[in-house]
């Protein structure tokens, strides 16, 4: 935000006074941010404050009208930010992912790489209860059709619906991943610093 | 989340919706009704059936066209992987033993009678340190309290410093606090404001008996940053915002004034 009168302007719009204004402001960025992941751009919290910073200035323009709610005209500012930002993306060269044997556009792994991939993975998913691991793994044990039917039997099992049980596999799920990360990072920071001892 | 904004959705994180779809996806997350976990609930949702090869062909070619355009989704497609594998390869009806706890297999388990009796003795000897520790602490705890509330009753007794001293109280975001007013200009309080933070929220608690206005006014070292306009007669508690960027790492001085400055405090802002 250039100025301060440009946000208290925007804060007032949003909320009639300050304090309610600057509660909804987080709601919207958040709100905003999570429209741009959605929609797979990156950083998306750029675009949220873009949009949010755009239309502060548009407030700030002799004869601006906005007849509807505010987060209805910002849906319309953020669609804008999309546009040029796909425009942007379009115009920078970009390396096809669309071979079919570029089947994982994602950065290549050395073997060492994978290797502290699937240590760490077996270090979190051990530090979960015996029984959430082996639901977890049972989830994701089998394939194609005998897959429906065993997590159809294991929703039974549970004494839960299909749907309840993908939520708590997506919680232990992400559980899992957040270990991971502070795993890898941390083998990343001890493999850093034993070549620089070397 | 219903079945078709489930199947929006779907669309819209491939990067196939039409029109409808994206209207529909947007005006969803915009009104509230659809939250971070439940995108992040489709999103694994989708990486799920591309590892396990479930996806049309369309969508498997928005899958790695569009979807897989952020380092976070990729990343998360790794990790899929990684755990996919890992669960196929194990047989989880036998579930694996844990090198760090005693086995349980109900047959064939002993008792290791004399590490207990060990353990037991230690922890016997670790509560009584931990008594004896939390005695001297009640101590130290209780001589503190007794000068606080002797500088209570010290401030209490000066004119300047009752009734009409503000309390400048917590910050709510960025999250971090804001200490309660020093009189050591020397040592003032300090203000971490991440390189993230757009707002810095300043709660304050004017504890004062009069009406009117007051003004809040901040300084740096290079004169007066802003200014803002409070009625006393809308309460006690209030809150100013101020944009994250008008404070950058140095020395503040925030006043409150009717006339006179009824109150001064300094404080720092350092940057993470």
């Amino acid at each position: 935000m250039e100025s301060s009168e440009a946000l208290h302007t925007f804060l007032l719009w949003l909320g009639g006074d300050d304090a309610s204004g600057a509660r909804m402001y987080e709601e919207v960025r958040q709100k905003l941010v999570l429209l741009f992941r959605c929609r797979g751009c990156f950083p998306a919290e750029e675009l949220a404050d873009e949009t949010i910073d755009r239309t502060a200035r548009a407030l700030l323009k002799p004869g601006f009208i906005c007849d509807g709610q505010p987060i209805a005209y910002m849906r319309g500012v953020a669609r804008n930010i999309y546009l040029e930002w796909l425009r942007k993306q379009r115009g920078a060269p970009v390396e096809s992912i669309s071979e079919p044997y570029l089947e994982l556009p994602a950065p290549v792994q050395s073997t060492e790489g994978r290797e502290v991939i699937y240590a760490c993975l077996d270090r979190c998913l051990n530090a979960l209860p015996q029984e959430k691991r082996s639901l977890l793994i049972r989830y994701y044990r089998n394939e194609k059709k005998s897959k429906i039917d065993d997590r159809q039997l294991m929703a039974e099992e549970v004494g839960v619906g299909l749907n309840a049980l993908r939520i708590q596999v997506f919680r232990l799920r992400n559980t899992v991943r957040k270990c991971m990360e502070r795993c890898q990072c941390k083998k990343e920071m001890e493999s850093s610093n034993s070549s620089f001892n070397m | 989340m219903n079945l078709l904004l489930e199947n929006s959705y779907r669309r819209f994180l491939l990067g196939v919706a039409g029109e409808e779809d994206e209207q529909r996806a947007e005006e969803a997350i915009l009104a509230g009704a659809v939250d971070a976990a439940e995108v992040g609930l489709l999103e694994d949702g989708l990486i799920d059936e591309y590892v396990f090869g479930d996806l049309s062909h369309d969508e498997e070619q928005a899958f790695r066209a569009h979807f897989l355009s952020t380092d976070e989704r990729r990343q998360n497609l790794a990790f899929a992987r990684a755990l996919i594998r890992i669960a196929q390869k194990q047989d989880c009806a036998v579930p694996e033993t844990r090198t760090d706890s005693p086995q349980r297999d109900g047959q064939h388990f002993t008792f290791p009678w004399p590490k207990v009796a060990v353990a037991a003795l230690a922890a016997v000897i670790l509560l009584a340190c931990l008594v004896g520790f939390q005695q001297v602490l009640l101590r130290h705890e209780t001589r503190l309290s007794q000068n606080a509330r002797n500088e209570i009753a010290t401030l209490q007794g000066s004119p300047s410093g009752r009734d009409s001293r503000p309390a400048i109280d917590t910050n709510q975001e960025p999250q971090f606090v804001l200490p309660r007013p020093q009189r050591d200009a020397l040592h003032p309080p300090v203000l971490h404001i991440s390189p993230q933070a757009r707002l810095v929220w300043i709660n304050l608690n004017l504890i004062s008996p009069s009406s009117g206005t007051y003004t809040v006014e901040l300084y740096n070292d290079r004169g007066q940053l802003w200014t803002q306009k409070l009625d006393a007669s809308q309460g006690d508690e209030r809150t100013i915002v101020l944009p994250a960027n008008l404070l950058p790492s140095g020395k503040y001085l925030i006043q409150f004034k009717k006339s006179d400055p009824l109150v001064q405090q300094f404080f720092r802002v350092e940057r993470n």
